[in-house]
């Protein structure tokens, strides 16, 4: 009967709850889109809870996997160890074949003054820690973050290829919005004839298995053809310039008939991301505008 | 001691699904673990329950990764306040009817989000989103819940039993 009755004292009707909720929930919309700065040292409070237990599974993660992994390759690493031993052979033939060609290649390179340049650019390497809860957007958390120099608007690289932007950073980790993301726009250019064009993640593409992404607004006059490689644009404000995207596979004259759209297949296999690395350069605003101006 | 519990269940649901599921993805799509067990609580405990695992749930989520904080909370709210009206038939044996409950909900939830994020922005292939999103997610949902059920449930009349010896 105590209990009763103390429970009816702190009791709101439940249909009163969800309306005051709904409202919180209002509220916290606004306030997290116009006060994106302050909320962040929300975020950071919820982050240093789950960050660390993430971080610990991750690691728990690659411990036992490296563990199968073990025991399961040992036979397989025997007879390959063998195989191997005479495959070098040959390989050494091959390779001062090859070595010659490189230095071929850079000359010409050179020659070609081609300016993938993003070689250069220092970078730290992060691991993936966790990916968004929803099947809806491709967004992910790495384990590093303002401590290790990583700022908001920094390009996230993998292999040679682009896999997206930091739109979150925390002190020990950060949030990835990849350009798969449906929500995502990259200008872009083609290598070869510097036609530049509009590439979006869309989820419908990405959920058939081929992880495509859309392009469009390719000038119709552009002489390209599949398998062209498309960079980021000179243009953008956010990415870098000259980081590999994809590469186009198919693509037609828009209704217009002004434009041209198509698909390109990443650079990157996103279904299996493990490790990325972020370019700490940011694209410089100055630059930009001076290209523009030019 | 139930709050308590109720906190571990949405710490843990959040923490599983952003890392081991992730892991794991059948036909490309992770199961909604939170909405899991938001209608869990919800069939078990009342609306009330629905709209605090509901609400707490997804705001860690939004927070963790989502530039609008606020949409997923209030979507999951709705989901836990309207499976709430159904713990008053909540039945000893409802094992089938909880993991429908996680299926309608689950379904609500596509719906909804769908509508909210993806029409307004005028992406209007329906069928596709329908098919190769949210009846993935629905199934592996429902497998998902099984296994929650079967925790939650008997550690819910655990409790309940704790509670009435208080009294």
């Amino acid at each position: 009967m105590r209990r009763k009755k103390k429970f009816s004292r702190f009791t709101v009707r439940s249909k009163y709850l969800f309306i005051i909720l709904s409202a919180v929930c209002v509220i916290l919309l606004v306030v997290s889109f116009r006060y994106e700065q302050q909320f962040d040292s929300v975020r950071d409070a919820v982050a240093s809870v789950f960050v660390p237990v993430q971080k610990g599974i991750k690691n728990a993660e690659e411990f036992v996997s490296d563990k199968i992994q073990y025991f399961s390759d040992m036979k397989d690493l025997i007879a390959e160890n063998e195989q191997l031993k005479k495959d070098l052979e040959e390989k050494t033939a091959e390779n001062n074949i090859l070595l010659q060609e490189k230095y071929e290649l850079e000359n010409l390179r050179e020659l070609y003054q081609l300016d993938q340049t993003y070689g250069d650019y220092p970078k730290v390497a992060a691991r993936v820690i966790s990916k968004n809860t929803t099947n809806w957007y491709n967004v992910f958390l790495i384990d590093k973050g303002t401590e290790d120099g990583i700022a908001v608007g920094m390009n996230v690289i993998a292999g040679n290829g682009l896999v997206g932007i930091v739109t979150q950073a925390g002190k020990n980790y950060s949030r990835v919005r990849s350009i798969i993301d449906d929500d995502t726009y990259v200008t872009g250019s083609f290598l070869k004839t510097k036609e530049s064009c509009m590439i979006h993640g869309n989820l419908s593409l990405r959920d058939q298995g081929t992880m495509e992404m859309e392009v469009s607004m390719i000038d119709k006059n552009a002489e390209i053809e599949p398998g062209y490689e498309v960079v980021t644009s000179q243009i953008s404000d956010q990415y870098l310039p000259g980081i590999l995207i994809g590469y186009i596979s198919e693509y037609s004259v828009d209704s217009s008939n002004m434009t041209m759209s198509g698909y390109i297949v990443p650079a990157v296999d996103f279904s299996n991301l493990e490790t990325v690395l972020v370019i700490t350069t940011l694209r410089d605003s100055e630059e930009l505008n001076q290209f523009l101006n030019e | 001691m139930i709050y308590l519990a109720a906190i571990i269940i949405i710490f843990l649901s959040v923490l599983l699904q952003s890392t081991v599921f992730q892991w794991i993805p059948l036909a490309g799509v992770v199961p909604n673990l939170i909405l899991a067990s938001t209608v869990c609580m919800a069939y078990l405990r009342g609306r009330r329950f629905g709209i605090y695992v509901g609400f707490l749930g997804a705001l860690l989520m939004d927070i963790l990764f989502s530039t609008a904080v606020g949409l997923n909370a209030f979507l999951y709210m709705l989901i836990g306040y309207l499976t709430g009206f159904c713990s008053r038939i909540y039945f000893k044996n409802g094992f089938a009817f909880a993991l429908t409950l996680i299926g309608g909900g689950d379904l609500l939830f596509g719906l909804l989000y769908y509508v909210l994020n993806f029409l307004l922005r005028g992406r209007m292939e329906f069928g596709f989103y329908f098919t190769g999103v949210i009846l993935p997610e629905i199934l592996y949902t429902i497998l998902a819940g099984f296994l929650l059920y079967g925790v939650i449930n008997p550690l819910n009349r655990f409790l309940l039993r704790f509670e009435f010896r208080e009294e």
